[in-house]
C-alpha cells in the first residue's frame, strides 16, 4: 500500500465512522459499532421506531423517526 | 416522366434530410431551448481531512457581503466564514436551549437574519449575522426544506408522512400567511417529501426526494408544469416496522440561478448518484447535465451565482463559479 492508498483508506474509515455517528445522532440512538453496512438508514429507522422513548411520543415519535430516515437517505446514502 | 421521377427523388431527399436533421438536432434545441453547457471552476474550499474546521456540515447560506454561514451537525454549531474561507465566529452547542442544537439541518438567510432548523427541536431558530441568537419562530410540524424570502416571510416544506405534503409561508412570528397543498392524494409515507425553492416572482419549484418529479407552481397555486428527469416509474420500497417506505432517492435538492435556470441534484437513481445536477430552463426543458466531482446532499447557489456543494462526505464545503458556455 502506498501513501496515497493509506490516506484514501483512512479517509474511508473516517467518513464511515462520522456517518455512523451522524446516523446515531439523528435517530437519538446509542453507538453500536459494526452496523454501518448496507441499509444503514433502514436499520436506524427500525431501531428508532422500536425505541421506547419514541414510541411513548406516538405519532410525533414516528414522524421524528421518519424525518431522520429521510435525512439519512439524502445525507448518508451516497457514503454506504 | 423523367421530371416526375426527379421530383419524387427531390421530395424524398428533402424528407430524408428533414428526418436526419430532426434526429441529429440536440434535444434541447428541439424543445426550443438554447444549447448551453455549464462548467464549474473551484474558487474556495473550506475544511479538509486534516483540519478541524468542519466535521459534517448540513446546511449552508451566504449573504450579500460574501460571508458564508454553515451548520455543522457533529459539533452542534453555526459557523461564519469570510469570503476567503476564514472562520470568523462560531456559535451553538449541544442542547435545546436558546441558540443550541440537537441535530442542525437547514439554513436560510435574509437581509438581517439567519434561520436554522433542527430535527430535534421544533420551530425555526433565528440568529443575527453576528450569530447571536434572537428568537425561535414557533412551528409545530417537522420541516423538510426552508426558503427565506425576507425578514418577514419564510417558506417551509412540511414533511409528508400520513398527511399530504405542503408548503407553508410564515411571517416573522410564525403566523401562517399562505399554504399550498401540492399533493392532493397521499402517495404513501414520505413519498411527497420535497426540496423547494422560489423565484423572484413567487413561483414555487419542487423536487421530489422519493419520486422522479420536478414541478413548477405559480404563486396563485396552479401547477405550471411537471417533469420527470430520470425515467424512474417507481422507486423501490421496503416494509419497515409496519410502514412501506421508499428506499431509493430520486431528486435530492433544487435551487435557481439568476438567469432563471433550475438546478436539480439527482439522488441514488441518477446515473452518477448524488453528483449529477440537471439544469432546466424556466419552461422545464432539460438544458444540460453537470456532474460534480464529489457526492453531495445539497446544492446552494448564492446571489452571485456561485454554487456551494459538499465534498469529503461533509468535511469540506466547496464553492464553485458557474461558467455558462
Amino acid at each position: 500500500m502506498n501513501q496515497e492508498e493509506i490516506m484514501q483508506e483512512k479517509h474511508k474509515e473516517l467518513t464511515k465512522a462520522a456517518a455512523f455517528v451522524l446516523v446515531c445522532l439523528m435517530f437519538g440512538l446509542g453507538v453500536q459499532p459494526g452496523s454501518l453496512q448496507s441499509g444503514v438508514c433502514e436499520n436506524a429507522l427500525k431501531e428508532c421506531l422500536n425505541d421506547w422513548y419514541n414510541q411513548a411520543w406516538g405519532y410525533i415519535g414516528t414522524v421524528y423517526c421518519a424525518m431522520g430516515y429521510a435525512f439519512c437517505k439524502k445525507y448518508v446514502d451516497p457514503l454506504v | 416522366m423523367k421530371e416526375d421521377i426527379e421530383m419524387k427523388i427531390g421530395k424524398m431527399a428533402s424528407i430524408s434530410l428533414g428526418v436526419a436533421m430532426a434526429l441529429l438536432f440536440p434535444l434541447s434545441i428541439r424543445a426550443g431551448e438554447k444549447p448551453l453547457k455549464v462548467k464549474i471552476q473551484e474558487v474556495l474550499s473550506i475544511g479538509a481531512l486534516d483540519e478541524e474546521t468542519l466535521f459534517q456540515w448540513t446546511g449552508v447560506a451566504s449573504d450579500i457581503e460574501g460571508f458564508i454561514y454553515v451548520l455543522d451537525g457533529l459539533d452542534y454549531s453555526l459557523k461564519k466564514f469570510d469570503a476567503k474561507g476564514r472562520l470568523v465566529k462560531k456559535a451553538g452547542g449541544k442542547g435545546q436551549g436558546p441558540g443550541e442544537f440537537m441535530a442542525p439541518r437547514l439554513l436560510g438567510c435574509s437581509e438581517n437574519f439567519l434561520y436554522a432548523t433542527d430535527q430535534g427541536i421544533l420551530g425555526i431558530s433565528v440568529f443575527g449575522k453576528d450569530l447571536r441568537f434572537q428568537k425561535r419562530i414557533p412551528f409545530s410540524l417537522p420541516i423538510s426544506d426552508l426558503f427565506v424570502f425576507s425578514d418577514e416571510r419564510i417558506a417551509v416544506a412540511v414533511i409528508g408522512f400520513q398527511d399530504p405534503g405542503r408548503i407553508v409561508v410564515l411571517d416573522a412570528e410564525g403566523k401562517v400567511q399562505s399554504e399550498l397543498v401540492y399533493q392532493k392524494k397521499m402517495a404513501g409515507p414520505l413519498m411527497d417529501s420535497v426540496s423547494a425553492t422560489l423565484d423572484g416572482q413567487g413561483d414555487l419549484y419542487l423536487a421530489y426526494v422519493f419520486q422522479d418529479k420536478v414541478e413548477r407552481w405559480d404563486k396563485s397555486g396552479t401547477l405550471v408544469w411537471s417533469k420527470d428527469l430520470l425515467g424512474v416509474k417507481k422507486v423501490k420500497t421496503e416494509k419497515l416496522s409496519g410502514y412501506t417506505l421508499p428506499t431509493e432517492t430520486c431528486l435530492k435538492d433544487i435551487c435557481l440561478d439568476h438567469r432563471g435556470h433550475i438546478f436539480v441534484l439527482g439522488g441514488s437513481r441518477a446515473k452518477n448518484p448524488s453528483r449529477d445536477v440537471y439544469v432546466l430552463s424556466p419552461a422545464g426543458g432539460l438544458v444540460t447535465t453537470l456532474t460534480l466531482p464529489d457526492t453531495t446532499h445539497c446544492i446552494y447557489i448564492d446571489h452571485q451565482d456561485f454554487l456551494y456543494v459538499r465534498a469529503n462526505d461533509g468535511i469540506t464545503l466547496k464553492k464553485y463559479r458557474l461558467i455558462y458556455e
